[in-house]
Order: structure tokens, then sequence, then C-alpha cells
């Protein structure tokens, strides 16, 4: 896949869910932060048991999601993998392996953190999309819907 | 550029004519004709009502039925009033309407029937009919609308009115010339069945927020309704207006009549003729000036202007008939009454509603339409019977009457557009949280025997927090839980104890506050415990510090040292040695010593030793060292350490300290601090510090600085400089130099309506995801320009009002968005509102205002133009945003301006320029 400029990248990201409220303008820094990578069919995202340091958003290609060797569901373009690791510590409950040659963009904690530090406006925003996600989940009424939009594309949200 | 608004040349010229915005006609259209008919059903039916009445009875007999009505008017309406508890307001009026109607049908079957008591309950049914009909209509009006809406459409609706009146009096004038009198009831009963369609249509366009705000509220009753009218001034104004407003107009009409059958004495027919004439010609004159003007006028001079009118122009009716008292004189001031009353008052009357929330305004305005104004005739005819029977006055008599009248109309209307945008500025206002007010309000109430139990505890953290509340509220504790405070084992709570001790000065606790120093607390407590020690006994504190001095303990020696040096004479002497012995001490350079040596710098008195010591303390690399280094300078106001305390904001362990010295220090540290704003911040965060100090000190240096930041290069920063100039503002408005924001807010508002610009000519393209993009930045542009429109007019109207309308400008509560546009119309200077507004108005994206045509010469760009000037505005990210878009702009000559875009200083320009133009190779 040819690299993508800023701005291209910029316009995937707006159609995650993490990143939907945000200003275009916000989305092309994180996008700037935000580092194409090609990946090998049965090479590793992340691996189960082990913290997840990184958000994937797949541009291109699949991926299986295993927990031990029982494959629970695929990811496909679009589609992000460790929607949380950029909040999370916690270890990752499933691992993720290309099942075709795959080209992803990675936004790695580290990197989004100090792109957080030096522009507080994001962290706002992101406060406000966090808690909106966490009050849909707790409304009554509104838990029983998927935790997943339609117009969203995490389904690696929850990992 | 194309404009976005639906329909042909003719309906558009035809809305625009009427003020109809795309969206409102199918409503407007069923309020005015739901207003027709119902005035229409009235006319008919008074007329109808009248003559069955007549034929039965003899006149005299019409006041006992007069009487009825009016008795009758209050238990209808607490009926009505209890319905509306049960009922959302469309529910009630249909409900209320087939009532009605079923009524009315039983009515023609008891006159076909020949019940003679069938005519009484008509005549008095209607006589109640009259004034609910009229009400409900616009009670849906008023739900339906939003203010701004209101403004513009009300003149129209209340034109039905007006045609329906005339529509009536044929209605009753055909049924009359073919016999068929009680025929008037059975259309009255169809007139009301359709009614109750149109209320279920229109129940489907109410605004959501008043069904919401019409919650959890007090029952409604005649009564309740009374003391809620009583209760607020507004209220008591608008039901002043209307009770002056009636009474002067029966007054009028008294003098019309008594002049016109004057004038055409023993002439029946001429009489009648005239009258025709008179009300015929009022009639059209009132629905041509209803119809063109009524909401010009509105829009023109506002709500205040409406209002003035028709006492005015009854004030000057009543002059002209004094000086006169000819035919001419009673036409003027009967015409007037009769063509503003039912046009421009009208609508004004009805805006007056609009501030209310829902449920107060079903409640309030039941009573005042039905209830008071009801009143107000019967006070008025009694006015009339006193001035001609009683005082046996001549028709002038009357004519004074009416001018004295006038001005306490006056006068109230005067109140009443006053109060009216106090009520718009209450319904949009977010009500301020003081957690200190708070704390102390509940630290109030809780009872001084709660206090001493929890006291007395052993829950050493509820202790805790009983001494908390008892210092927020400025009690001691008995002196007997004080003592058994200090013995107890929490350090914690006996440290809260001194802290009582010392802030309220409490005598005799000298032996336990010397055993304290001993303990391991701040520098601070030990600070102030040895001045509380000095207060109780000055030479002994002196000796036991003396021995401090000397003593095992080096941080009690260091403070003691330190507080021995404001002594003076050869202790300070003395002191000095050993401090300096302890300040060079490199012996053990424990983080925990040099930090608190670093803090005692904050307690020296002024000595050459004190800058070397802090400039030392302030370049330590422990956190904690730094910080009570930091909190010496604040403590100091040590200027000399500005420039250093500005390299710390970029440290975040101690960023907040920093922040907090430099306020500390205040205007001395204004001149670095601007001057460090000048150069590139660090960070984000740190230009915000920057930003938030100045905004703390806000003398006249700091707010040139934060008028210059207006300017700053990101959105945060901006936005940080424009809340805290609202804070400087609040302080001390005179502070601002008001040319210089006027200046600014204009370039805000020309720069929004460029960008409007733009986006009307990119938002009708096809939407690739690319020009979608684009479209997006250039909305979210607009939305940062009018806050940064908003942030300037905090600066020249008070702050709280601008951030309150700006919050619901871009809330989606529609009705609270309508009453903000509504407040900042009556609150900004003409030259703002005439820029401003069209900014904020809804439905505004496609049209490019008047306001921009005028004030800044522009015009509407077709597409390519549009590209063309994004990709050469001073703006790096609408540029690239602009260069993204633009391959598939299709425009000639844009791979040129591509090319040109490669040398732009913005990395993210000249990398969206290459691609741009390699996909267009491609």
């Amino acid at each position: 896949m040819d690299s993508l400029s800023t701005l291209d990248r910029a316009l995937r990201l707006k159609k995650v869910e993490l990143f939907q409220n945000l200003e275009t303008e916000t989305l092309a820094l994180i996008a700037s932060i935000a580092e194409q990578i090609d990946i090998a069919e049965g090479e590793s995202l992340c691996d189960e048991g082990r913290p997840q340091l990184a958000l994937f958003l797949v541009l291109e290609g699949k991926f299986d999601m295993l927990r031990g060797s029982a494959r629970l569901f695929s990811i496909g373009v679009g589609e992000t993998i460790g929607n949380w690791a950029l909040f999370d510590d916690q270890p990752s409950l499933v691992s993720s392996t290309a099942s075709e040659a795959a080209t992803v963009l990675r936004i790695d904690r580290e990197d989004f953190y100090d792109l957080l530090a030096d522009n507080p406006e994001i962290t706002r925003t992101m406060f406000q999309a966090l808690f909106q996600r966490v009050r849909t989940l707790l409304t009554p009424g509104i838990s029983n819907t998927p935790p997943v939009p339609a117009t969203s594309t995490t389904r690696g949200g929850s990992l | 550029m194309s404009e976005s608004v639906p329909g042909t040349t003719n309906q558009r010229g035809l809305r625009a004519l009427l003020k109809i915005e795309p969206g409102e006609a199918w409503s407007t259209g069923l309020l005015a004709g739901y207003l027709a008919l119902g005035i229409a059903s009235v006319i008919a039916l008074k007329a109808a009502s009248d003559s069955l009445f007549l034929s039965r009875f003899e006149a005299s007999q019409l006041p006992y039925a007069d009487l009825a009505v009016t008795a009758l008017v209050g238990v209808v309406v607490g009926l009505y009033l209890k319905l509306s508890n049960r009922l959302p307001l469309a529910r009630l009026v249909q409900f209320t309407q087939v009532l009605m109607a079923g009524l009315f049908a039983l009515l023609w079957y008891g006159l076909a029937a020949g019940w003679a008591p069938a005519a009484i309950v008509l005549y008095v049914w209607v006589g109640i009919y009259a004034v609910l009909v009229p009400s409900q209509v616009w009670s849906i009006a008023n739900s339906v609308l939003t203010t701004r809406q209101a403004k513009r459409l009300f003149s129209l609706i209340g034109s039905g009115g007006i045609a329906g009146a005339a529509m009536g009096g044929r209605i009753a004038n055909f049924a009359g010339t073919r016999n068929a009198t009680e025929a008037v009831l059975l259309a009255a009963a169809a007139i009301l069945l359709l009614g109750a369609a149109i209320a279920a249509v229109l129940s489907r366009r109410m605004l959501a927020t008043n069904e919401r705000r019409a919650a959890a509220k007090e029952r409604a009753s005649l009564l309740a309704s009374f003391r809620l009218v009583m209760s607020q001034r507004y209220l008591r104004l608008i039901t002043a207006s209307l009770f002056l407003s009636a009474i002067v107009s029966t007054l009028v009409k008294f003098q019309f009549k008594a002049v016109a059958k004057a004038s055409f004495a023993g002439d029946q027919a001429a009489l009648t003729t005239f009258f025709g004439d008179f009300y015929g010609y009022i009639a059209v004159f009132s629905f041509v000036f209803h119809v063109l003007f009524t909401s010009r006028l509105l829009r023109l001079f506002g709500l205040g202007a409406g209002l003035f009118v028709l006492p005015l122009a009854l004030g000057l009716g009543g002059v002209a008939l004094l000086t006169s008292a000819g035919l001419w004189a009673a036409v003027v001031a009967r015409g007037a009454d009769q063509s503003f009353r039912h046009s421009l008052d009208r609508a004004s009357n009805e805006l007056l509603y609009m501030p209310l929330a829902a449920r107060v305004r079903t409640q309030v305005k039941s009573f005042l339409d039905i209830v008071v104004s009801r009143f107000a005739d019967g006070i008025a005819s009694l006015l009339l019977l006193l001035l001609l029977e009683v005082l046996t006055l001549a028709s002038s008599g009357v004519s004074w009457a009416v001018v004295l009248g006038v001005i306490p109309w006056v006068a109230t209307v005067w109140l009443l557009r006053r109060e009216y945008v106090d009520t718009l500025r209450a319904s949009i206002e977010r009500p301020e949280l003081n957690p200190e007010e708070i704390l102390k309000r509940i630290s109030a109430s809780e009872g001084a025997a709660r206090i001493a139990e929890t006291l007395e505890g052993s829950d050493h953290a509820a202790q805790e927090t009983a001494i908390d509340w008892m210092r927020l509220n400025q009690a001691a504790p008995e002196e007997l839980h004080l003592r058994a405070l200090l013995k107890g084992t929490s350090p914690a709570v006996r440290q809260k104890a001194f802290e009582v001790i010392v802030e309220q000065r409490l005598p005799g606790y000298f032996k336990q506050a010397a055993e304290h120093l001993e303990d391991d607390i701040a520098v601070e407590e030990r600070w102030k415990l040895l001045g509380y020690l000095e207060a109780e006994d000055g030479a002994e504190a002196e000796q036991l510090m003396q021995a401090l001095l000397v003593g095992p303990n080096r941080e009690l020696a260091a403070t003691a040292g330190v507080r021995l040096l404001h002594h003076g004479g050869a202790i300070a002497e003395e002191a000095m040695t050993h401090l300096k012995a302890a300040m060079s001490d490199a012996a053990e350079p424990t983080a925990e010593w040099r930090a608190l040596r670093a803090r005692l710098i904050g307690f020296l008195p002024d000595s050459p030793e004190r800058l070397e010591y802090l400039g030392q303390a302030l370049t330590d690399e422990e956190p904690e060292v730094l910080r009570e280094a930091i909190e010496s300078a604040a403590a100091l106001r040590a200027v000399e350490a500005s420039e250093r305390l500005i390299e710390l904001l970029g440290n975040p362990a101690v960023r907040r300290e920093a922040r907090t010295a430099l306020e500390a220090i205040g205007a001395p540290a204004v001149a670095a601090v601007a001057g460090a704003l000048g150069r590139v911040p660090p960070s984000e965060q740190a230009g915000n510090d920057l930003l938030r100090v100045l905004g703390t000190i806000g003398d006249g240096d700091a707010t040139v600085a934060l008028l210059n930041a207006l300017d700053a290069p990101t959105f945060a920063m901006r936005r940080m400089a424009g809340r805290c100039l609202a804070r400087v503002v609040e302080r001390a408005p005179s502070r601002i130099d008001r040319t210089r924001v006027e200046q600014g807010l204009r370039r805000e508002i020309q720069a929004s309506y460029q960008e409007r610009v733009l986006l009307s000519a990119v938002q009708d393209r096809a939407e690739t995801p690319r020009i979608v993009f684009l479209q997006t930045a250039l909305r979210e542009r607009s939305s940062q320009r009018t806050k940064r429109v908003f942030w300037h007019l905090a600066l020249l109207y008070p702050w709280r009002e601008m951030r309150d309308a700006a919050y619901w400008i871009d809330s989606g509560d529609d009705a609270s968005r309508s009453n903000a546009l509504e407040f900042l119309e009556t609150r900004l200077a003409n030259e703002h509102r005439r820029l401003v507004l069209p900014l904020l108005e809804p439905n505004g994206d496609g049209v490019l205002p008047d306001a921009a045509r005028e004030e800044f010469g522009l015009i509407p760009l077709p597409y390519e133009n549009a590209v063309r000037r994004l990709l050469t505005r001073p703006d790096p990210w609408l540029q690239a945003c602009g260069a993204y878009a633009a391959p598939e702009s299709g425009v000639d000559g844009i791979g040129e301006l591509l090319k040109g875009l490669r040398e732009n200083p913005d990395a993210l320009v000249r990398e969206t320029a290459i691609a741009a133009a390699e996909r267009m190779r491609a």
C-alpha cells in the first residue's frame, strides 16, 4: 500500500470511535504521530497476557483475534485493534495475528501522551468522548444496545 | 453562491416578504388558519348568541347574563388549570375543543327542540368561549415557535385572526339573511373539531424542551396562578399592562360611540353606515399593517417599541379628544386602538410570554388572558359608571381619564421592557456554583451538639472534619474539647487543634504549643507556632528560641534562628551566624534538609544573602527542593526569580507552583511573562500558564499582553487569552482598551464572513471524502471563529451574559438558543447586533447576510474561486485542507498553485501539496 499523507491518515482516523468528536485539525496532529506499517501474514500485533502499547487501525488486510489457539473473531479494514491500549495498562485478553498481508496505522501510547501533554485541548475532548462512552454503557435502556455504534469500527475496543 | 433555500423564485420571494424561513411555512400557515377559524367562530357565535338571546328575552336581562359570564369565567378557568395538571397542552386544547363542540351541538339540539334556557346557556357559554379559544391558539403558537421565530411570525399568525374576524362577520350575516342563525352553532362545532385536529398536527412540532421543563412544578389552579403572578415582578408588570390597556380601551370605545352618536344626531342610518365603513376600513388597514409592518417593526426597533405604540397612540387620541371633541379625534383614537391592538400590540404582548418556562406560560397565560382581562373589563365598566353617573362628568372627563390612564400604562411598559430583557437573561443563565458558600451553608446547618458529639468521639477522621467545619464557621471548640484533642493519639487531629489555637489566638496554650514545636510538622506550622508563642509571652518565647538555636534539633534550630533574625540586635547577629552555618552546611545535603533550607529562605528578612540562597535553591534538581524554593520566591515576591520561574513552567513536577509564585509576584513579573509569551513557549500548556498568570495579575500591562495573545498561534491559547481577559474585565472593566477590542471584534467578524463565503461555495459540491473533510474543516473554523467573536464581546459586555449566550447558542436546545439570540438582540449595541446576529442565526449557512455585502463588500464566490482563495489564505490548516481537496475540484491552473505551496513554511501544507500534485499526475 502506498504511503498515506497526514490528511489521508486523519481522514481514516475520523472513523475511529475514540476520535470521532475531535476536530479535523486535532486529528491531523494525531495523524502526524501515526506510523504506517506493513505486517506480513502470520505476524502478531499483540500477544495475549502482555500489555498492549499501541492502537492499530487496519488499513489493509485482516487479523485473527485469538484466545489461546481459539479464533474468536477477525478484524478487517477500517477497524481498530487495542482501542483502549492508549489508556489501559492491563494485559491484553487476546492476541491478534495477521491472517493475510496487512497495513496498519500504529499510534504509540507514549507518543500519544506527549501529544496530549502539549495539547490540553485534545485531552479535554478525549475525556468527553470517554465519558460519553461510559455513560452509554451505564445508562439503562442504552446499555442493551451494542457497545459499538454502527458508524464505529472498533471491535477491538473491549480488548 | 448558490442558495440552499428550497422552492421556486416566487416562493422564495414570498417567503422573503413574509420573513418565513424554510420549514416554517407549514406551522405558520396552520397556526394562522387555526386562529382565523377560532376568531371567525367567536364573531359568528357572538352575533348568533346575541340575536337568539334578544329574540327570547328582554335587553334589560342582558346585564344578568353578563354577570353570569363573569362569575363562570373563574370557575371554568379553575377547571381548565386543573386539567392542565393532567394533560399536556396539545391534549388539553384538543380535549376542551371536542368538549365545546359537543356542547354547541347539544345547544343546537336544545334550541331546535324549543328549550328556552338554551339561549341563556349559549349566551353565557359564548362569553367564555370568546376569551378561551384565542388564548388556546396563542398558547399553542407559543409552544411551537421559538422566541426568534415568534418575533418574525406572530404578525403573520395574528393576521389570521384579523381575517377570521372579517370571515366571522360574513358567516353571521350569511346565516342571518337565510334565517338559519342556529346553524352557526353547528358550524362552530365543526370548526372546533377541525381546531382539535390542527392542535394534534401541531403538537408534533412543539418544542421538546418545553415538555421537559413542564415537569415537577407546582400544580396549577386559579389560586396557584394568582400566587405565581404575584410572586414575579415580570408577571405583575404584564398583568398591570393588560389591565390598564383594557381600561383605556373601554374608555376610548365609549368616547368614540358617544362622539359618533352626537355627530350623527338622530340619523340612525347614517350612524350605521359610518360604523360599517369605519370598521371595514380599519380591518383592511389593520390586516395590511400587520402583514407588512408588524414583524419588521419588531425586528428593527425591538419589543419595547412594539409595546409603546398602542399606549402612545391612545394617549395622543385622548389629547386630540380633549382639544377638539370632534369626530375626527374620536376616529383617530378608536382607529389607533383597533388597528394596533389586534396587530402590533397583540404580537408584542404574546412575545412577552416567550422567555417563560412552558409550564409557567400555560398556567399564567390562561389566567391573564381570561380572568384578568374579564376583570379589567368589569372594572372599566364600573369606572365609566363612576365618571358618568356618580361624578356626572361630561365626555371631556372621560378623555381626561384616558390621558391619565395612559401615563401609568406607559410607565408600566417602560419597566416591562427592561424586565423582558432581564427575564430573557434569566432564561439563559447558568447558575454559578460557589463551593465555599455551599460548604459554609452545609456547615452552618450542622448542629453544635452534633459537632460536640463528634469531637468527643474516637473517630479521628470525623474529628478532623468537625474541626475543619468549625474553622470554616470561625467557631472555637470548647476548651474542654480542645485540651482533650491536644492530648489525643492522632497527630493529624492534634495538628488541626493547634491550627485552630493559632488562627484564633486562643490564649493559655503556651506550654502545649512549645512542646508541639518538637513534633514532625511543616516549616509553616512551626513558624506560626513561634508567632503564637511570641504573642502569648514575648520574653519567654525569645528565651525558648535561643535555647532551640543551640539545641540538637537542626530543623527547629534553623527555624528559630530565622525567627530571631527578625528580633534585631545582638540576638539577631548570633542567629545569623548559626543560620549561615546551616545554609552552607554541605556535610549532609539530603533532599529533605535542602528542602527545609529552601523553605526557610521565604522567611528571611531582606539581606544580600537571601537572593543568593534563593537562586541556588531554584536550580536544585530535586522537585521537592524546587517546590519549597518556589514557595519561598512567592512568599518574598522575588521579582528577580521571575525568569527562572517562567523556565520552571516547563517542568511538569513544579509547573503549578511556579505559576502560583509568578501570580504572587504580581505586576513586577508582567514584563518577564509578556516577554516569554512573545517567544515560542515550550508547550501549549506552558503558554496557557503564562496567560493565566497575566489574567490573575490583570494590570494594564498584563491586559495589553493578553489582548496581543488573542492572535496567538494556537486555538487553545487564544481561548485561554479570551478567558483570562474576561476575568480581568470582571474585576476592572476600565482596564480594557475598548477601541482595540472593537477593532479585533470587527476583524473576527470579517474573517467569519469570509469563511462563510468559502463554506457556502464548497458545501454544495459532490461529497467525495476529501471535499467532506474540507467542508468539516471550514465548519470547525467557523465555529472557532464564532467563539472568538464571543471572547471579544465578553470584553465589551458583561462577560457572564456573553458566556451564557454563547453556551446556549452552541447547544442543541432550540428554545434556549432562540432565547439567547433574542437576548443578544436586545443587549448588543446596534453596530454589533447588525454584524453579529446574522452569523448566529440558524439557517444561515447557505445565505450570505446583507451585512457581509454592505459592510465588508463580500460577494458569493463560485467554487473554483473559493478553492483558489483557500490555497492562498494565510491559514496553514485551511490551506492544507484546500490542497487536499484541490485535485477533485477540476479547477483550471490548480497545479500551478499547488506547485507554489511546495515552498510553504508549514510542513503539513508542503506535504499535502506534494501529495495532491502526485494524485493529479496519477
